[in-house]
C-alpha cells in the first residue's frame, strides 16, 4: 500500500468576499492566458470549462517534470455545457439543417481533459468522471486507488464546471414561473481547481490524501456512524481532526440530519466563500492544504478561532445524495 | 492480474436483441438491427439508418416491472433493463450497497431535447441531462444504496467504467461490481454526427474500402464483476475472467485519430502487459471499427504495428448493432464473452473489399477457432483510448 501526497494545487473560483456578490449567477474572471501556453486563436474557440482546466492544469503542472505525468483525471457535474447548449439551440432554431460540428465536437465531457492531453501531448491515462456533487470527490477516488496500489505514481486530478447564459435564462424562467427563488444567499457560481497527486513526496508535498469514501446517506448509514467508521479505520480521535470543511448539495437548506452532523467538532462550510457549483469541493480541498502548511488564505470566520495554523488532520465532507469524506494530513 | 476478476453475470439490450440469449442468435444468424430511424420526430426520422432497440420507453417501463422516477431517460431504462439481467445471472436479488459505474456519453439528453428550451417549468428535466443524473436513475431503479459513479469518456464510457470497476475490486472496496454502458439515441447525437459528415447512408461497412461511415445505435450492457478471492467458497459459474482494461490517450486531435494510431496502439500494448500475454496469445478481437475512414485505418494500422504478421481475426459488430457511443464497450464486452464461450469469432457483415493502407481484411464469414483471449477495443473523441482482455473460465 503505497500513500497520497497532493506536490500542487491550483484553483480559479470567484471570491465573495468583493462587491456584487449577491447576485443569483456569478461568473469567474478568467486570467489573460499566457500566450506561449495556448495562442490567442486557439484560446478564442475554447469554451470557458476547458480555458479553467486549461490554466489551473498548467499552473500545477509548473511544479513537476511533465514527462513524469501519468495521467489526467477530470471531474465535471454538468461537462461542456456552453457549447452542449449551443448545439441544442442551433438544431431547435435551425431545425436539424446546417448544423456547424463545432460546438458539438467540443460538447463532450472529455473535451477537458482531451485538450489538456492534446496541449501537453500526453499519451497516458485519461478519464472524465461526471457523477452530480460528487464528481471530484469521484475522480480523486480513481487516483486514490491507482496511486495506492502503484498503478501509477504521478496524476494531474481536477475539476470543472461552468456556467451557460442558455441554462442561466432556463433556471431563471423556471423561477420567474414558479415563484421558487434561485439562491436565498449562497450564488450559484463556476470554477476550477486542478492537482498534482502523486504516491512519491518530495520538497513541495502539500497534504497527504490518507484516506477517503463515498456513501448513500440513509436512517442506518448517519454521517456521524459514517464518520466513526471512518476515523476508527484511520486509527483517529474526532478530537484529532482540527477542522471540518464542508459543503452542500442544498447549503441554503439543509436537511435536520446534515445541520445536526459534526456538531461537536469545528466545521465551516466554505460555499459563503466562493458559492455554488457541482464541483465547488476544489476550493475545499485547496484551502485544507493550505491550512495544513500555516497558510491564512482568507478569513473565514471559525468556531475555532485562534486553532488556525499548525493543523494535522483536515476533514473535508460534502453533503448530498452521496455523501463524501475526504482526510487530508500534514506531511 | 491473471484470474483475479471473474465475470459471472451479462445483461444487455441492442438493436438485434432485448437479451443476450437474443443478442446471441441475431449474431449466429448474421441478422443486423440497422433500420431508418422510428422513435425519434424531425429530419431525420424515416430516414437516416440507425440501430434502434425496438421497445418504446412504455415497453421498457413495463418489462422492467417496477416503479421509475417520472421523465426517466431512456438511457436509464435501457441501463436498467441490462442491468437486471446481469444481476440475475450472477444470482444477486438486492443491488444492495454493490457499487455501480456507468459508462454514457449523452446520458438523458433524448428527454432533455424533447423539451428544451422551454422545460414545461420542470426543474427534474434539467436534471435529466446530467450524466450523474442516469447513474443515480439506475441506482434507484435498482434499489441500490452503494457507491454510484459515472464515466463519460465519449465512446469508451464503458469500457472505462469496467476497468474502474475492476480497480474497485482489486482494491479490496468491494467484492463485487455493476459495471457498464448505456446510451439512448438523441436528436443531439444524430445531428452531431451528421454535422461532422460522419453517418452513412446505407448500411455501415467497417474495414471495408468503400465504407462510407457509421451508423449510430443505441443500447446497454452490463456486467457483475466480483473477485475471485470472494468467490472462492461458492459455486457460482464464472462465465469468463476480465484479464486486462487499458486506457491511453492518441493526443493528436479532439475527434480524428493518428495516422500511426498511436492512441490505439498504446491502449493494446498495455492492457496486453496487464493480461501477461503476448500478441499471438490473442485468438480474437472485437474491433472498434466504427466503419469512419479515420478510426477503421488508424485502428487497422495499430492492429498492424502490434500483431505485425500474425494479426488474429478481427471483426466490428458494429456492422450488427450500429455504434452505440457510450454502450458500446459493454455491449462488444458481452460479445466477447460469447465468442469465448460458443468458441466462435464473428463475422464483419457486408465486408467485400481490402482496404489499401493497411491491407487488413476482417473476418467475412463466422469462424468456428479455438478461442482463450479476446482483446476488445473502444476508442473515442477526446483521444480516450481503451482496450479490454477477456479469457475464459
Amino acid at each position: 500500500m503505497h500513500k497520497v501526497y497532493i506536490n500542487a494545487a491550483s484553483i480559479c473560483v470567484n471570491n465573495l468576499s468583493l462587491p456584487n456578490s449577491r447576485e443569483n449567477w456569478i461568473k469567474v474572471d478568467l486570467p489573460k492566458i499566457d500566450s506561449k501556453i495556448l495562442s490567442p486563436n486557439s484560446a478564442r474557440r475554447m469554451s470557458k470549462a476547458v480555458k479553467m482546466g486549461i490554466i489551473c492544469a498548467m499552473e500545477a503542472l509548473q511544479q513537476i517534470d511533465r514527462s513524469e505525468l501519468d495521467g489526467i483525471l477530470v471531474g465535471s457535474g454538468k461537462g461542456c455545457l456552453i457549447d452542449s447548449d449551443r448545439f441544442l439551440q442551433s438544431i431547435a432554431v435551425q431545425q436539424e439543417e446546417f448544423l456547424s460540428p463545432t460546438a458539438f465536437i467540443q460538447s463532450t465531457h472529455n473535451t477537458v481533459a482531451g485538450q489538456i492531453a492534446l496541449l501537453i501531448k500526453n499519451t497516458g491515462y485519461n478519464m472524465t468522471y461526471s457523477q452530480g456533487r460528487v464528481s471530484f470527490e469521484s475522480t480523486v477516488f480513481d487516483a486514490y486507488l491507482q496511486l495506492v496500489l502503484n498503478e501509477r505514481k504521478t496524476l494531474l486530478v481536477g475539476a470543472v464546471d461552468e456556467l451557460s447564459d442558455i441554462s442561466i435564462d432556463i433556471s431563471e424562467s423556471i423561477a420567474n414561473t414558479t415563484d421558487q427563488p434561485i439562491t436565498t444567499g449562497i450564488p450559484r457560481t463556476e470554477g476550477a481547481g486542478f492537482f498534482i497527486f502523486s504516491n512519491q513526496k518530495n520538497q513541495h508535498t502539500l497534504g497527504e490524501l490518507v484516506d477517503m469514501v463515498i456513501y448513500h446517506p440513509t436512517e442506518e448509514l448517519r454521517p456521524e456512524s459514517q464518520l466513526a467508521a471512518f476515523l476508527k479505520k484511520n486509527k483517529l480521535s474526532a478530537e484529532q481532526l482540527d477542522l471540518v470543511i464542508y459543503g452542500s448539495a442544498k447549503p441554503e437548506t439543509p436537511s435536520e440530519m446534515e445541520a445536526e452532523a459534526f456538531n461537536d467538532l469545528a466545521k465551516i462550510n466554505y460555499q459563503s466563500q466562493i458559492g455554488y457549483f457541482d464541483t465547488d469541493v476544489v476550493f475545499a480541498f485547496d484551502f485544507a492544504l493550505k491550512q495544513l502548511n500555516n497558510q491564512t488564505f482568507r478569513s473565514i470566520e471559525s468556531p475555532i478561532g485562534n486553532k488556525i495554523g499548525a493543523f494535522q488532520h483536515v476533514l473535508i465532507c460534502n453533503f448530498g445524495d452521496q455523501n463524501s469524506l475526504m482526510l487530508l494530513s500534514r506531511c | 492480474m491473471k484470474n483475479t476478476i471473474a465475470v459471472t453475470g451479462m445483461g444487455m439490450i441492442t438493436a438485434i436483441g432485448n437479451n443476450v440469449a437474443q443478442n446471441y442468435h441475431s449474431l449466429l444468424q448474421k441478422q443486423h438491427g440497422i433500420k431508418p430511424l422510428q422513435h425519434i420526430s424531425g429530419k431525420h426520422q424515416h430516414h437516416t439508418l440507425v440501430g434502434e432497440v425496438s421497445l418504446t420507453n412504455e415497453a421498457l417501463i413495463e418489462k422492467l416491472r417496477t416503479e421509475v422516477p417520472d421523465y426517466c431517460s431512456r438511457t436509464s431504462l435501457l441501463a436498467a433493463i441490462a442491468a437486471k439481467e446481469a444481476m440475475s445471472q450472477a444470482g444477486i436479488t438486492a443491488a444492495a450497497d454493490m457499487p455501480i459505474v456507468l459508462g454514457t456519453s449523452v446520458a438523458g439528453m433524448d428527454i432533455f431535447e424533447q423539451h428544451f428550451p422551454h422545460l414545461q417549468q420542470n426543474d427534474t428535466l434539467i436534471q435529466r441531462r446530467d450524466v450523474g443524473d442516469s447513474s443515480a436513475l439506475l441506482a434507484k431503479i435498482l434499489g441500490s444504496n452503494g457507491y454510484v459513479t459515472a464515466i463519460s469518456t465519449a465512446c469508451s464510457s464503458a469500457a472505462n467504467a469496467i476497468g474502474f470497476g475492476a480497480r474497485l475490486l482489486r482494491s479490496g472496496r468491494a467484492d463485487r461490481v455493476l459495471v457498464g454502458g448505456s446510451d439512448a439515441l438523441s436528436k443531439f447525437t444524430i445531428n452531431g454526427f451528421d454535422s461532422l459528415m460522419l453517418l452513412s447512408d446505407q448500411l455501415n461497412r467497417p474495414f471495408d474500402s468503400n465504407r462510407k461511415g457509421l451508423n449510430l445505435g443505441e443500447g446497454a450492457g452490463f456486467l457483475v464483476l466480483e473477485s475471485t478471492r470472494s468467490l472462492k467458497n461458492t459455486k457460482k459459474p464464472i462465465l469468463g475472467y476480465l484479464n486486462a482494461f487499458s486506457n491511453a490517450n492518441d493526443a493528436f486531435h479532439q475527434t480524428s485519430t493518428s495516422d500511426s494510431g498511436e492512441g490505439a496502439y498504446l491502449a493494446m500494448q498495455e492492457a496486453l502487459k496487464m493480461a501477461e500475454l503476448i500478441p499471438s496469445e490473442i485468438d480474437y478481437i472485437n474491433a472498434h471499427g466504427t466503419a469512419t475512414e479515420n478510426n477503421d485505418r488508424t485502428e487497422a494500422t495499430a492492429i498492424q504495428r502490434l500483431f505485425n504478421d500474425a494479426i488474429p481475426p478481427f471483426s466490428s459488430t458494429k456492422s450488427y448493432t450500429g455504434h452505440t457511443l457510450g454502450a458500446s464497450a459493454g455491449i462488444e464486452a458481452i460479445y466477447a464473452l460469447l465468442a469465448i464461450q460458443h468458441q466462435l469469432a464473428f463475422a464483419n457483415l457486408r465486408f467485400e473489399n481490402t482496404m489499401e493502407q493497411p491491407a487488413l481484411p476482417p473476418l467475412a464469414e463466422h469462424q468456428r477457432i479455438d478461442i482463450r483471449h479476446v482483446l476488445s477495443n473502444s476508442f473515442g473523441f477526446g483521444g480516450n483510448c481503451s482496450s479490454l482482455i477477456f479469457s475464459h473460465a
